[in-house]
């Protein structure tokens, strides 16, 4: 759910938020998988193509942050007993 | 493979790869933002034929467009663009639509004094600019 809002936590005004907040939650937006990357009906709505090296780089930002999950994963599920 | 290498080995996939997302974020980030930038158009120039198309409801047209005029102007001032193309159009439907909206001749006299036009009481476009109309 977190990924959906990502923009949303970087753009956190000034105003509303402390400047550590800001700087938290900055950190966080990119620490979270941002779904909203993969988001492109405006474009397709309107009949723009969409770039090639954006498809590349998407596809390159979903295996690399897969690969750190599962990475992750099998570190932490690795030292348990599941039988 | 011992507990203590394989955290470092968590560490270094760990950092390095959220390194790597940092890099590809900003790259993507770049590339929506061309992807969703606006274009601006204004697909009905006849004042005369958008009046017949809104029947009766001319003015609330009028009130839509001048929105659109507002939204407009501050679109282009937040990305900081010099090109206002568009405005005289949606100013001049507007104000076709509905002759008394004085905000709106306020605005393009406004807008015209700024932005320097070529030759005095014409905009950008080229259009003459008629403060006098209906006020």
């Amino acid at each position: 759910m977190a990924g959906l809002f990502i923009s949303e936590m970087r753009n956190l005004s000034g105003s509303r938020v402390g400047p550590h907040t800001q700087v938290f939650f900055s950190w966080i937006s990119y620490l979270l998988p941002n779904f909203e990357n993969f988001n492109v009906m405006a474009a397709a709505a309107h009949g723009k193509a969409v770039p090639g090296m954006l498809i590349l780089h998407n596809t390159a930002y979903a295996i690399l942050y897969c690969g750190i999950v599962l990475a992750v994963a099998s570190a932490v599920f690795s030292r348990r007993n599941l039988k | 493979m011992n507990k203590k290498s394989i955290a470092v080995l968590l560490l270094l996939v760990w950092s390095a790869g959220f390194a790597g997302i940092w890099r590809l974020q900003h790259s993507i980030d770049a590339r929506l933002a061309i992807l969703h930038e606006e274009q601006d158009e204004v697909l009905l120039h006849s004042g005369k034929m958008v009046k017949i198309l809104s029947l009766e409801y001319a003015p609330l047209m009028a009130d839509v467009y001048w929105t659109r005029v507002v939204q407009y102007y501050g679109s282009k001032g937040e990305r900081r663009e010099q090109n206002l193309d568009s405005l005289w159009p949606l100013l001049d439907l507007a104000t076709t639509l509905d002759p008394s909206l004085l905000p709106a001749y306020r605005f393009g006299i406004d807008i015209s004094c700024r932005s320097a036009p070529r030759r005095r009481g014409a905009s950008r476009s080229g259009h003459r600019v008629d403060t006098t109309r209906h006020s």
